[in-house]
Order: structure tokens, then C-alpha cells, then sequence
């Protein structure tokens, strides 16, 4: 959602923590769609992506007394709930095999645009994806088998038949270049 | 893995979530007493925190939002501010299953006009927000199915109040479940040459062919084209199937 108007997240998080539900019923309108939106992109199954969803603001509400400002934004804290909540359905139910084209396939741009041409703008992420374009493919598809895939390091190792050192190393190294690319490009008018 | 050993690598997985939990434990104590991988994590975690950017936004169905309200409500009372000395002992069933468990006594009525003011304070708070949803769209443009889709039929409404955009379609076939309806606003030339397509949202039609998607911050008037595609979900970066139904919006 991008409506920012009204109180913020941190002091909704303080409303729900004496019991508003009106505030909870706000922040779930702010960010229901990021929300849905990871987890389906992470499970590709919607009634698990629903559930996923659920969990996670019920966790919020439940726990919202737990949040600080030192865990990163409230979009963010929540965010990473969804995705810790997505892996662990990954993992129990064992959806993930042979997922790692699509991954890719999804996050990166597609080559031919059909009959419509042109990129859509304004696009959410479009920084990121361009510092995930930086990086060496190894070091690209490490990073989202990891992050959407819900693969730990040892099966990525698996799966793309390296040594479990030389994937650690593509995640770090990864993830470090993408930080320094992000930098740059925040300096950059 | 002592305090001396740092454990660089594993620190990038555990930001990923890509390590067992006997791992998880062990880099969190490690974390616990080093400095040098705490500044890792953060900065780690800096580009983490955007990586669900990339999966984009879809709009999960209304039918969630109900569920989810409806589970808070049974928590509600739970959480609600109570001051400590008129607090009952809560015991860890719901609120509902405990009131029906309670015998008559005198400590109930407390609760029961707790839970009356509640209801009363819940009701009000639907009445407000049913009466303050009868703002008339400034603009609304009919949207109607294409030729693959001839079925759908509805409205792109336009509030300049906010700049929300409410959609709101009938008519819409059931789809896989791996893949989602997909808004765009679309510019074009006069002579009808798509620009740009602006991906709006994803989401899901009811078990009954229908839709209701509710957005702000779109200023729909400068667009002059609304469509409909279906795209693997969550959600495609650019439409890459015929539009199933599209609006004119001029």
C-alpha cells in the first residue's frame, strides 16, 4: 500500500500494543499487499500464501509489545516475519523442488515485452533488482535460491553441485556488492 | 565457533534465512559477543530488508482481511487495557470459550460490561466506517471483458480525495492458483500506441467471478487506458498476455 497518511506504523504498533484494533486493521491495510505479495511470490500457491499472511499479523499482534525501533522499520519487522513464516511452510511441506528457474525467472526482466513494448515504471524495487543484476548469475541465483527459494546454504550447495564454502562465500560476497551498489546509487542525484 | 572465529559467510545465511536452526542458535550466541559480526548483520541486513521489494505487491482476497479481523476479535478483550487490579486471571483459552465456561458468580458481570462496551465501541467503529463509505467517485469508467473474456464487466471508480482508485468487476473466470489478475494503467499516444503500462496490482476474484480492489495514490485521469491481463503470480514487471478486459478512461 502507499497510502502514508495518518498516524505511522511505530505509533500504530503502540495502539495495538493497548489492544486497538482499529490500528491493527490500519497497518494490515498498509501492507497487505507487500505482504501477500512476498509470500506468493516465495510459495506460488495462494490459499499457503494466505495462511502465510495471517500467521504473520496475527504474530504481530500478538507480539507488537516486542517490536523496537533497533529491529528496523515496522514494514520491515513485519516483512521478515512473512518470510521466516513462508520458509518454514517451504521446509515443512517440501514445495520447493526444481524451483530455482523460476525464481530467477520471475525476479529478473523478461527479454521480449510481447506486444506491449515498454517497461512499466515507477516499479517497486526497481533499485534492487538493478543492483541484483550487478552480480556474477552464481552469485544472483545463491542469493534468491536463498532468500525466495527457502533453500539453506547446504542445499543450494546440492543443487548446484559447488562446495558448501563456495556458496557461504556467493551469499556474503553477494549480498556485500549489492549493498555497496545501493550506496552509490542513493548518492547519485 | 569461538568469539575469535568469525563466522563471516554463515552470518550472510543467517540474514538470508538459509541456515538450519541447530545454525541459527549457534550464530546468535556468536552474535551475542562480537561486535565485528554484529556491524556485518547490519549491514547485511540493510539489503535484506529490500529484497521483498522485488516480489512486488498483490492484493490478497477481502475474504483474508475478514479472517484475520475475526481472529484478533477473539483476542481482542485479551489485550484490551484493563487496570491491573480488576484483572482476571486469564486463563490461555479464548475469550468466548471462557465466558461460556464461567458459571453465574459475581466476578462476571465485570466482564460482561467490558465485553458490552466492546461491542458497543466495535459497532460504532463499523457504523462510522460504513457511513463514511458512500463517498460518490468523482470519475468512473466502465470496464468490459475483450473478446477472451467477454464475461467481465464492471468499473474502474476514480476518488480524487485521496486519489483512490476502487475496482470493482464482475464476471471474472476462475484462474490456477498460480497465477493472479493484473491491473495496468496504461499511457498511450493519440493515435493509440501503448507508451507505458503502469502494473498496478495483482488479486484474486471471489469464488464468484468477482473483485473488489481498493488502491490509493494513483492519479487514474492521467492514464488513458485502465487493463486486465493474467500474469503468473504473484505479479509480472510488464503485461505479457492479452488484456481480458480494459477501460477507457477519457
Amino acid at each position: 500500500m502507499d497510502a502514508t497518511d495518518g498516524p505511522s506504523d511505530g505509533e500504530l504498533i503502540d495502539r495495538i500494543t493497548e489492544g486497538d484494533t482499529g490500528a491493527f486493521e490500519l497497518l494490515y491495510d498498509r501492507h497487505r499487499a507487500a505482504a501477500y505479495g512476498l509470500a506468493l511470490r516465495m510459495l506460488a500457491d495462494q490459499p499457503a500464501a494466505e495462511d502465510v499472511v495471517q500467521e504473520a499479523f496475527l504474530m504481530v499482534w500478538r507480539q507488537s509489545a516486542s517490536y523496537g525501533a533497533s529491529r528496523g522499520t515496522v514494514r520491515a519487522w513485519l516483512l521478515s516475519i512473512v518470510h521466516h513464516r513462508a520458509i518454514d511452510h517451504l521446509r515443512r511441506r517440501a514445495l520447493r523442488e526444481d524451483r530455482q528457474e523460476d525464481i530467477e525467472e520471475a525476479i529478473l526482466p523478461a527479454d521480449s515485452t510481447d506486444t506491449w513494448e515498454l517497461a512499466r515504471q515507477n516499479v517497486e524495487g526497481q533499485q534492487v533488482r538493478e543492483a541484483l543484476q550487478q552480480l556474477p548469475p552464481d552469485q544472483r541465483r545463491s542469493i534468491l535460491l536463498a532468500y525466495f527459494g527457502g533453500y539453506t546454504q547446504d542445499e543450494i550447495a546440492r543443487k548446484l553441485g559447488v562446495p558448501l564454502g563456495t556458496v557461504k562465500g556467493r551469499l556474503r560476497i553477494g549480498l556485500q556488492k549489492m549493498r555497496g551498489y545501493l550506496n552509490i546509487t542513493e548518492a547519485t542525484p | 565457533m569461538g568469539a575469535q572465529q568469525h563466522p563471516e559467510d554463515l552470518v550472510a545465511a543467517y540474514v538470508l534465512g538459509a541456515v538450519e536452526a541447530d545454525e541459527v542458535a549457534e550464530v546468535e550466541r556468536h552474535l551475542e559477543t562480537c561486535a565485528q559480526c554484529r556491524q556485518l548483520e547490519e549491514d547485511l541486513r540493510s539489503v535484506e530488508a529490500l529484497l521483498p521489494d522485488l516480489a512486488g505487491e498483490v492484493e490478497p482476497p477481502p475474504a483474508l482481511k475478514s479472517r484475520l479481523m475475526a481472529a484478533i476479535a477473539q483476542e481482542a478483550p485479551r489485550q484490551q487495557a484493563t487496570p491491573d487490579d480488576e484483572r482476571p486471571p486469564a486463563p490461555p483459552i479464548a475469550f468466548a470459550e471462557r465466558a461460556r465456561a464461567r458459571r453465574p458468580g459475581a466476578n462476571r458481570w465485570p466482564w460482561l460490561a467490558v465485553a458490552a462496551v466492546l461491542a458497543l465501541v466495535v459497532a460504532g467503529a463499523l457504523i462510522y466506517r460504513l457511513l463514511n463509505t458512500t463517498e460518490q467517485p468523482t470519475k468512473q469508467y466502465a470496464m468490459a471483458g475483450t473478446p477472451s473474456m467477454p464475461t467481465i464487466h464492471g468499473w474502474v471508480k476514480y476518488y480524487r480525495n485521496g486519489q483512490r482508485l476502487e475496482l470493482d468487476l464482475h464476471g471474472l473466470k476462475a484462474i490456477p492458483s498460480s497465477k493472479v489478475y493484473e491491473l495496468w494503467l496504461i499511457r498511450a499516444t493519440p493515435s493509440g500506441k501503448v507508451e507505458s503500462a503502469l502494473g498496478v496490482t495483482g488479486f484474486s476474484p471471489s469464488a464468484d467471478g468477482t473483485a473488489t480492489v481498493k488502491l490509493s495514490g494513483h492519479v487514474v485521469p492521467a492514464y488513458q487506458l485502465a487493463g486486465l491481463t493474467i500474469e503468473r503470480a504473484p505479479l509480472s514487471r510488464v503485461p505479457t498476455t492479452p488484456m481480458v478486459a480494459k477501460a477507457l478512461l477519457n
